[in-house]
């Protein structure tokens, strides 16, 4: 018998080194799934008054023109939502930053209306991943 | 040699698989909030809600000693009593502020706030003051008027200071620092915009930072950094239409009390330091094209991207590599 040729012993053993194999690659992989980022779900804008989550709107390609009035005192702002997006349709506030940014395209840059303290910010867009932050 | 052979492989396996473990589970605490007018945000890898809760508590800290319109803090006792003991923050930030005023030959002026306060961008009463009225307030408009001795600073008669040029920049660092003391090496900063890099992403690539279009929702272009700070000034964010119709931006020229007319419509600078990146930003787009390219040829750890209002991109040759325009803004040149 050649040494190069595995004995019925050694043999079992290498079986036992595959099953060892497999069961760390299936192991891991499971927990890898598990831990790993979920994958994207529904496109969604979320409006929050100070930090105060007060409405999540689901965003579709099919969806019905929407608006939202949102008031608070003496201040206003109104969001449209629809299938080209999101964006301040109005508000009353006196520097209309948040209006003139337009549609909301990247979840890193938020419209945000400072001096009602609103801010919207878009969850699981397509580019989400695209940037790690905007620069303005 | 067959068991050898497989012992190896069970190895190379094992630690392949902890590997792919190790990255599915790294996961990015984030912590979003409102604080110096603007919104926050702080993402970081490895850190607990703790430590980015600290961050909160830093940035309330700073805003609290610099604000020019909290009654209590250190500048507005500076402004109101014309002198003020300042802690070692403010002492740290206004000296670093009149430094780049002396570097900028004065494109940056940390002393324009009666400027700013004539013209209603710090109470959103937007006017457009008379020239004899801006005449007379740019006779107390001079870096060089203020005194920073030991601890002590002091202002002469009609003086303000308003540190907001330089003061989220200042901060970004702060928190920069705190997160590695903290052994936290991979995180974004995100003050308004105001945006600073900390290593690289836990994937190993470097972050991706986009540059907003200054005239519509989208990006000029996209750059790849590490351990850098980005930060933006242009004059679409704070703005008003007067009653002739044209549009005052906030960033004013500490020459002619009025917004920088310059040729530029937007500004990035990029490098280690907010601070520095935050004060060029707004001194460059005072500066213009011309001057700012003569001033970036003797600060080699700084980049810039500068929008001209012909839509032409200038970006520095170190950084020329790592930028990518968007579709829109093809035409560039390099600054050597």
């Amino acid at each position: 018998m050649s040494r190069n040729h595995p004995s019925g012993r050694e043999l079992l053993s290498t079986g036992k080194w595959v099953a060892l194999l497999l069961t760390i690659f299936l192991l891991t992989s499971a927990a890898a799934i598990l831990f790993a980022k979920s994958p994207s779900q529904k496109m969604v804008a979320r409006v929050y008054r100070d930090g105060e989550l007060l409405r999540v709107i689901p965003l579709f390609a099919s969806m019905e023109p929407v608006e939202f009035s949102f008031g608070f005192e003496d201040r206003e702002n109104v969001i449209y939502a629809g299938p080209e997006g999101v964006r301040m349709k109005s508000a009353n506030c006196p520097d209309q930053v948040c209006v003139r940014q337009g549609w909301l395209r990247f979840a890193r840059m938020p419209i945000v209306c400072l001096p009602h303290r609103i801010v919207i910010t878009l969850e699981n867009a397509p580019d989400e991943e695209e940037f790690d932050a905007i620069s303005r | 040699m067959v068991m050898m052979r497989m012992r190896r492989a069970a190895w190379l396996v094992l630690a392949l698989a902890l590997t792919l473990l190790g990255t599915a589970t790294v996961q990015a605490e984030e912590r979003t909030f409102f604080a110096m007018d603007t919104v926050m945000s702080v993402r970081a890898d490895g850190a607990d809600a703790a430590l980015l809760a600290k961050c909160e508590e830093r940035i309330a800290q700073l805003e609290g000693l610099l604000s020019v319109t909290k009654e209590d803090s250190e500048i507005a006792r500076l402004n109101r009593d014309g002198r003020a003991e300042l802690s070692l923050d403010t002492q740290a930030i206004l000296s670093f502020a009149l430094e780049m005023g002396e570097q900028t030959q004065g494109a940056l002026d940390v002393t324009l706030y009666p400027i700013v306060r004539a013209w209603g961008f710090t109470t959103g009463d937007y006017r457009v003051p008379s020239d004899d009225e801006l005449a007379g307030l740019l006779s107390h408009v001079d870096y060089r008027s203020v005194t920073l001795e030991n601890r002590e600073a002091r202002l002469p008669e009609g003086f303000m200071v308003d540190l907001g040029s330089v003061v989220k920049g200042y901060a970004s660092d702060q928190l920069g620092s705190l997160l590695r003391e903290n052994q936290v090496c991979s995180g974004i900063i995100d003050l308004g915009g105001n945006v600073y890099c900390l290593g690289r992403k836990s994937d190993g690539s470097p972050w991706r930072v986009g540059i907003q279009d200054p005239s519509g929702e989208g990006i000029i272009g996209s750059i790849a950094v590490e351990d850098r700070a980005v930060v933006t000034s242009g004059n679409y964010e704070r703005c008003f239409a007067g009653e002739d119709g044209t549009v005052y931006g906030h960033i004013f020229d500490p020459a002619t009390g009025r917004p920088a007319e310059s040729g530029l419509t937007s500004v990035t600078v990029i490098g280690p330091s907010g601070a520095e990146c935050d004060a060029l930003s707004t001194a460059l787009f005072v500066m213009g094209v011309e001057r700012a390219a003569e001033y970036l040829k003797n600060q080699d750890h700084v980049e810039a991207i500068m929008l001209d209002e012909d839509g032409m991109l200038w970006v520095t040759e170190g950084i020329a590599e790592d930028f990518i325009p968007s579709e829109a803004f093809r035409a560039q040149r390099t600054i050597q």
